[in-house]
């Protein structure tokens, strides 16, 4: 969507759309699940262990005191990476990164939540949390403004530009 | 999730916005009824010593909330070469707030000749009309039945809109209160054709 806006030359809708910001929500909870998954079940594959959704939700299946443990981590921390290229791909604003972020690792909280049945209190829950939601914000940041400081072509754009 | 929050925070605070025009000749009083609307509906206000307004070069600017609306007042410099500049904010007022120094009789018959010009203009059709006999506070001042026939003569120029001649002084408040909420409840009347301006919330 916001292709179309910038080969047509003009700012995107600034006012307040909440349509917009849901589905952008729901779209990002969508695609971060999906890619955890993949990653996750790429990762069971190497080090041999069985495929469970244990490892995306349940607190005790994040340690490093073996491969298993280690591999799903390492998973989180790829995720997070891609998360920022969700972000620089379905919001698209460097301003709303930090917000987008932590709305994403927010719903993650209370999926876990609802998942064990308890309040995550394991520190390497948290710190892994933590750690992936500033990697995916910052470099999401990164790359949404990259594409926000692009210069505006001025040629061949049409009579729509909007300075 | 917190630009969806704030948005719809944004959303349910947010008041209708109109713009509402302060004209007058010179030395009406127009700046000094400004900072006393000011005083009388903004709470902390501390209002300008009256001794220190001047005439106005350009314009001044003021906000109130009242009744549930927020009002942008622009006081216009009245001044003979300023007064072409006045045509320029019409399309986008939803009142005119018109102010007499009822004490200067001798420029009476020239406020009533700016008036007629104002009226007659056509981006001003059906804007509603406060009309203010400023200055009762000095003693030999017209009385609203001095002013009121004067203002009344051209009945086909004023046509269907809404207006309204009060007495007021600017300098000790009187009838600043009682005008605005009469101008507030015709806006919100008028509304349908001159709808409010709201401002665009920017990310």
């Amino acid at each position: 969507m916001s292709k179309i806006k910038k080969f047509s030359g003009s700012f995107r809708y600034t006012q307040w759309d909440p349509c917009l910001i849901i589905f952008q929500i729901v779209a990002m909870q969508s695609v971060m699940y999906l890619s955890l998954s993949l990653l996750v079940a790429i990762m069971q594959d190497l080090t041999g262990s069985t495929r469970t959704l244990d490892h995306l939700f349940e607190y005790h299946e994040l340690h490093i005191v073996d491969n298993e443990g280690r591999a799903v981590i390492l998973a989180f921390v790829f995720n997070a990476v891609i998360g920022a290229f969700a972000l620089w791909m379905i919001v698209g604003r460097t301003k709303l990164c930090l917000d987008f972020s932590c709305t994403y690792h927010g719903l993650h909280l209370i999926a876990c939540w609802y998942y064990n049945g308890s309040f995550p209190t394991t520190f390497s829950w948290w710190t892994l949390n933590i750690a992936c939601g500033a990697i995916m914000c910052v470099a999401g940041e990164f790359l949404c403004l990259r594409t926000e400081l692009q210069a505006i072509p001025l040629s061949n754009i049409g009579a729509k530009v909007d300075l | 999730m917190y630009t969806l929050l704030h948005g719809f925070y944004k959303y349910i605070i947010q008041k209708d916005e109109y713009c509402v025009l302060i004209l007058g000749l010179d030395n009406a009083g127009k700046t000094t009824y400004l900072e006393a609307t000011k005083t009388k509906f903004t709470k902390k206000y501390k209002a300008m010593n009256p001794n220190r307004i001047t005439t106005t070069v350009g314009l001044n600017i003021g906000k109130i909330d009242v009744n549930g609306v927020r009002l942008n007042f622009w006081d216009l410099g009245g001044q003979q070469e300023l007064q072409s500049l006045w045509d320029k904010y019409y399309a986008e007022c939803h009142a005119v707030i018109y102010i007499v120094d009822s004490s200067d009789r001798d420029r009476v018959s020239e406020s009533k000749e700016t008036f007629d010009r104002m009226i007659s203009s056509e981006h001003l059709a059906g804007v509603p009309l406060l009309v203010l006999a400023n200055k009762q506070d000095i003693p030999d001042c017209m009385g609203v039945h001095t002013v009121k026939p004067i203002f009344n003569q051209n009945a086909h120029l004023i046509g269907a809109r809404d207006i309204m001649l009060m007495a007021t002084s600017a300098l000790t408040g009187d009838g600043v209160d009682e005008g605005i909420r009469w101008l507030v409840d015709c806006i919100k009347r008028n509304s349908v054709d001159r709808p409010p301006r709201n401002h665009d919330d920017n990310l």
